[in-house]
């Protein structure tokens, strides 16, 4: 791109991101005056909402409003300066009315970009402060969420080294004579301060939209004049980075037809390629070049695509449908916030409360307190509350392939000791093991339990050791020496999320065991048949349940149809006891 | 390895269970160490499920302990 466009896109850049802190003064300041300080009632965060509003209109939205009106002018001056070195009739070298009009109208689509990153932040904040007086969360860690939301680790900071850095890479960020210190200071407010910070805050895509904006303007902007004036051949223009796509350095400098640029866009795939058209979006986000006309006699062939590229990773799709045979893996986790996730869950629960398969109130073994609730999903983290969102959908498929109801409560509480349990449909679970952020030496000891850490690092160990098979016969409850199983199914994935997933699996389990095939009315106390064939089992063929993956596997035989369950369903059949598959195929699936 | 631990699992395995058993493993509960909080979160677990067995005996649940009042 010309550098005067690059100017212009980074000089849009710093002034919004510079804005960002003036908002998050703003927004602080307002929350600090309206609760003194204190915890946040629900009414308080209500009336909280037009407040925070109003501070993201003054600041974020009035500047992008001010770049947009008295700036943007200078990017079409420079479409047609371009336009003026071309052999071309001069009647197509000048601003037309038309091309007013066209300048207005893509202001304004420009501007409904930045209005809608201001929507999805205006959302965030008001869910944290909301979400902050249900869960009854310290006010200076409601603050330090709310500036995180707005500024990332970029967030103003009591403490002083942390300030500076921000400071260094606030002053230095277009600098390229600085850009290795400034990775080094961006490296260490990730890894020293902010290590568990996700990146999804209103300065990453209000960076991002500032610099796009000025380039998807030029580029829309190009393409209706090269339209008008008749030519349809393009080069690519810029200059190449250091970390420049290898699509933007395999084009630089070519010359393409339209046409040309349209099929490449249509047939080959590159890391970082974004959906839109080829003239606007280039190379993808943050890309550095532009399609400028020309009437060049020279036409290119369109380069080939390596091979290597075919490789490359397929990006992330985030916010996909999770399934039991494709689920969402950690990395696709699309972070919503947990109290949008207790919402939906509300909804999902209400319905499935009704469904007519679960015993009438008064017929359940287990407390029903809470049926038709979902409680306390605001104690989880966002992250985490993602997570139990996406595996309800495959949980509920689970629901369908045994022909049993879909959970009917979820309580998060921090009451009792187990990561979750599950009765007749009502999940609970204990967010201290889950939850990764404020850790102190309490919680500590939850996290080292899940994680396999700590004195729970002996059972990462042995996970990784274990096969089907083995000889168990001299394991001893009490003498750690000689186990060769995990405690649990979990320690055998590697991630925190397939972890979780396994434990909700687990749990899943136990409503199979005592749904399935339930009559709608039988004696509180008796025994569900799919319970009642397993007790028989036991009795008939002795201890058959002792030889699962896991030590607790062993503990009774509803625990080793649990633990095999959610082996066997996410795709761990390998350590999976033959026998349960018998069962599963005898007596359960039949 | 406690005997504690130990004991808390071979209570929530026993084949009958009774409110006894249930008081002390609650009891245990409370005085688990850093080293034994993973078993003792599945014992728990598993106390869970066994609890309508105990409350068919009694005939109530009123001896619910604070860890499973809802």
């Amino acid at each position: 791109m010309s550098r005067i466009l690059e100017k212009l896109a980074d000089q849009h850049e710093e002034r919004l991101l510079n804005v960002l802190y003036n908002l998050e003064n703003d927004v602080v300041k307002e929350v600090t005056r309206a609760s003194k300080g204190q915890l946040v009632s629900q009414r308080l965060a209500i009336q909280l909402q037009p407040k925070i509003r109003q501070a993201i209109e003054e600041n974020f939205l009035n500047e992008a409003d001010i770049l947009i009106n008295e700036e943007y002018n200078k990017i079409a001056k420079e479409v047609l300066d371009n336009f003026g070195e071309l052999k071309i009739p001069k009647k197509f070298k000048s601003l037309t009315e038309v091309d007013l009009q066209t300048i207005n109208a893509l202001k304004f689509q420009s501007f409904s970009g930045f209005e809608d990153i201001a929507e999805r932040f205006l959302k965030v904040i008001n869910d944290e402060v909301y979400q902050s007086a249900i869960a009854g969360r310290p006010f200076e860690d409601m603050v330090s969420n709310i500036r995180s939301h707005i500024n990332g680790v970029y967030k103003q900071s009591n403490v002083r080294e942390i300030n500076e850095l921000v400071d260094f890479v606030n002053e230095n960020k277009f600098d390229v004579t600085k850009k290795a210190q400034v990775d080094e200071a961006i490296r260490k407010l990730h890894t020293q301060y902010a290590s568990d910070r996700a990146g999804n805050n209103l300065r990453r895509y209000a960076g991002q939209i500032a610099h796009d904006s000025v380039m998807q303007f030029h580029g829309q902007f190009t393409v209706a004049k090269a339209k008008e004036a008749g030519i349809d051949k393009f080069s690519y223009t810029g200059t190449l980075v250091r970390d420049s796509r290898e699509f933007c350095q395999r084009m630089l400098n070519r010359v393409l037809t339209e046409e040309q640029i349209r099929e490449i866009w249509n047939t080959q795939g590159w890391a970082g390629k974004s959906t839109g058209d080829p003239f606007i979006v280039r190379g993808g986000y943050r890309c550095r070049h532009t399609w400028i006309p020309t009437i060049d006699e020279t036409i290119d062939e369109i380069p080939e695509q390596p091979e290597e590229e075919q490789e490359e990773p397929t990006p992330i799709k985030k916010g996909r449908r999770s399934t039991l045979n494709n689920p969402v893996k950690e990395s696709e986790v699309d972070v919503i916030s947990s109290s949008i996730v207790a919402d939906r869950l509300q909804k999902q629960i209400t319905k499935n409360a009704k469904d007519e398969r679960y015993p009438p109130v008064g017929n359940s073994r287990f407390s029903e307190t809470n049926v038709g609730k979902v409680t306390g999903v605001e104690k989880l983290e966002d992250e985490i509350a993602s997570q139990l969102n996406i595996v309800m959908q495959e949980l509920d498929e689970l629901a369908e392939l045994y022909n049993v109801p879909k959970l009917r409560s979820i309580t998060v509480s921090a009451k009792g000791r187990a990561l979750m349990s599950m009765g007749d449909g009502n999940l609970r679970i204990n967010p201290k093991y889950f939850n990764k952020k404020n850790v102190d030496k309490d919680t500590e000891r939850f996290r080292n339990a899940f994680t396999g850490k700590g004195y729970s690092q002996r059972e990462t160990d042995l996970a990784k050791k274990f096969k089907i098979g083995d000889s168990v016969t001299k394991e001893r409850k009490k003498n750690p020496d000689t186990w060769v199983r995990p405690h649990n199914a979990f320690f055998y994935f590697d991630d925190e999320f397939d972890k979780f997933r396994n434990v909700l699996y687990h749990e899943f389990a136990h409503t199979v065991h005592q749904l399935k095939n339930r009559p709608k009315r039988i004696p509180l106390y008796d025994q569900p048949p799919i319970e009642e064939k397993l007790t028989n089992k036991v009795f008939d063929e002795g201890m058959f349940f002792k030889k699962g993956a896991s030590r607790y596997s062993t503990a009774d035989v509803q625990e080793w149809f649990a633990e095999n369950f959610s082996l066997y369903h996410m795709g761990k059949e390998q350590l999976v006891d033959p026998k349960f598959i018998q069962f599963l195929e005898d007596e359960v699936l039949k | 390895m406690r005997e504690i631990i130990g004991e808390a699992g071979d209570i929530v395995e026993k084949e009958i269970i009774t409110l006894k058993d249930y008081k002390r493993f609650r009891e245990i509960g409370r005085q688990i160490n850093d080293e034994e909080f993973l078993y003792f979160a599945s014992y728990d677990e598993r106390m869970f499920l066994r609890l309508p067995e105990i409350a068919k005996k009694e005939g109530h649940n009123n001896w619910l302990e604070p860890e499973d009042d809802d």
